[in-house]
Parts: C-alpha cells; structure tokens; sequence
C-alpha cells in the first residue's frame, strides 16, 4: 500500500507530502511564532458553539496537535488522537479539548475534560464524518490560553446516508479490499 | 440490543508516578438520530452520552460523548498512578442505563 506522510507547521502552513505507511496528518508548532500569527479563523457554526460553551476568546495554533488520516474510507469511524504539548503541572495543564466537524449535522463531535491528574495530555478516539471537511479542534489550558488547530480531511463515504446506502458502502469497500488482495 | 460489555485496559501494577496509558472500548449502536433504515424511517438517537472514570473517587477523566462519536465507542487516554486503588469507569446510556466497571492498579 501506498501512503503518505503530511507535516504543516502553523506559521508557514506549508504542506509537506512523504512517503510512509502511516497515513497521519500532524501538525506541529513553535508558539512564540504562532501567536504573532494571529487568533485563528473558524466557520460560523463553530465561533457560536465556542461562544456559547466557553465564552469568546482568540484560539492560536501552537501546543495543540491533531492527528488525522489523509483519507478517511468511510466517515463511520475515523481515527483521532489528540495531544497538547504541555507538562501537565498545577500551573500549566489542559482543561478541556473540542472537536468540532462544521460539516456534519451536529458540529461537535468530541468534548474532553481533564485535568492535572491525567500526566499526559492526549487523547484518542474515533469519530463520523459526515463528509470531506476541514475538522477543527480547540484545547483550553488552566491558565485561560486558548489553542487551536484544523485538519482538512476527506471522507469517501459520509457517515449520515440511509442505510441501503451504507450496505452499498459496505459492499463496495468489501470489493476494493479483495481486490487490494489479490 | 445486545448488552455492552466494556473492554478495559489498565496496567495492573506501576510504579508511583508513572503516567499510564488507559483505553476502553464499550459495544454500542451509537444511533445518532440522523440515519435512516430501509423503511425509510430516521432511526431515533441513541448514544451513550457520557463516559467518565475515577480512581479512588477523583474524577480524572470525563467525555461527553456526541452523535459524531463513532459505533462502539473507543477512548485511550491518560492518568498518572498515585496510589494503590481502583480506578472506576462509568459509561451513561441515553435509554438511562448506567454500565459500571472497575479495575484494580497496585502502585509500588
């Protein structure tokens, strides 16, 4: 199989395509850099969930990096991970990461909270992509900083169709596999 | 609908201060209210809403779960061991069944 490496740092936004097995987009940070960059531009649907839930505020790129596939197969369960670059002391750890998918049909699709018994802050999970999107992802740290980050993703097959789709779905993945196979 | 039955992977022992990774699985349909059946009929939500997990009565990690978590719902993530305990993992079903299991972690 053939895959691919995708790295972006947050000041250049530059793409960089490799070659690899692990089909993961990153993205990593210097923070001084990123807050002279600018508080980060997010859809509508997203600013009004963030006002609402956690107040107004300015997210910047920097400590908060998500991990996603390139390509997603099937927006029914697609791999996440999640990881600030923190310590996770008294003074400095994460409170809360969001996951917000402004395309699907509820926008928020994971919500995290954690504190400075949890040593390491990453989390890993699996979510649904209704479809190919820009997926965003917000940490809130103790000491009120605000970070941000997005990952265009594209999905094959949305996770919201009606189930004679999704059985079509499933038989066609089925297909590729057997034909990877051979 | 089948019962969850949660898989839990905990170290059994660690040392004080060690940061250990957790991970969990529970089987569920996670129905998220947007998907229709062959009928042609939107199959009603129906997710475990919340997870959360305490070693020795402190809270050390909550999801709110949402209809964009995918079926069978799959979440690793981390807690520094302290102590000598149990550590309890809660799962809130929508229909308002609770599944509870616990693990013990012996810290050296």
């Amino acid at each position: 199989m053939q895959a691919e490496n995708r790295f972006r740092t947050p000041n250049r936004r530059t793409f960089l395509v490799g070659a690899g097995m692990g089909v993961v987009g990153m993205i990593t940070a210097a923070p001084q850099q990123a807050l002279a960059d600018g508080p980060m531009a997010f859809p509508r649907r997203v600013v009004d969930i963030l006002d609402q839930n956690v107040g107004p505020g300015d997210y910047h790129f920097g400590d908060l990096m998500m991990e996603l596939p390139i390509i997603a197969e099937s927006g029914f369960s697609v791999p996440v991970t999640l990881r600030v670059a923190t310590k996770m002391t008294e003074d400095d750890h994460v409170k809360r990461i969001l996951v917000f998918a402004p395309e699907n049909p509820e926008a928020t699709v994971a919500d995290y909270i954690m504190g400075v018994r949890a040593g390491k802050a990453e989390v890993s999970s699996r979510i649904r992509m209704a479809k190919t999107q820009t997926v965003y992802a917000v940490a809130l740290m103790a000491d009120g900083r605000r970070w941000g980050t997005s990952v265009p993703l594209s999905v094959t097959f949305g996770a919201c169709v009606e189930e004679v789709d999704a059985f079509h779905a499933a038989e066609f993945l089925k297909r590729q596999r057997v034909r990877g196979n051979e | 609908m089948e019962i969850p039955e949660p898989r839990i992977s905990v170290p059994e022992t660690a040392k004080k201060g060690d940061v250990i990774e957790i991970r969990t699985l529970i089987n569920h349909v996670m129905h998220n209210g947007y998907n229709y059946d062959r009928d042609g009929q939107i199959i009603p939500r129906h997710i475990i809403n919340t997870f959360f997990v305490t070693y020795n009565d402190v809270e050390v990690f909550r999801s709110n779960m949402q209809p964009g978590t995918a079926e069978n719902p799959y979440v690793a993530f981390f807690t520094t061991a302290t102590e000598t305990g149990k550590l309890e993992f809660t799962w809130l079903d929508d229909d308002g069944s609770v599944y509870k299991r616990s693990r013990e972690i012996t810290v050296t």
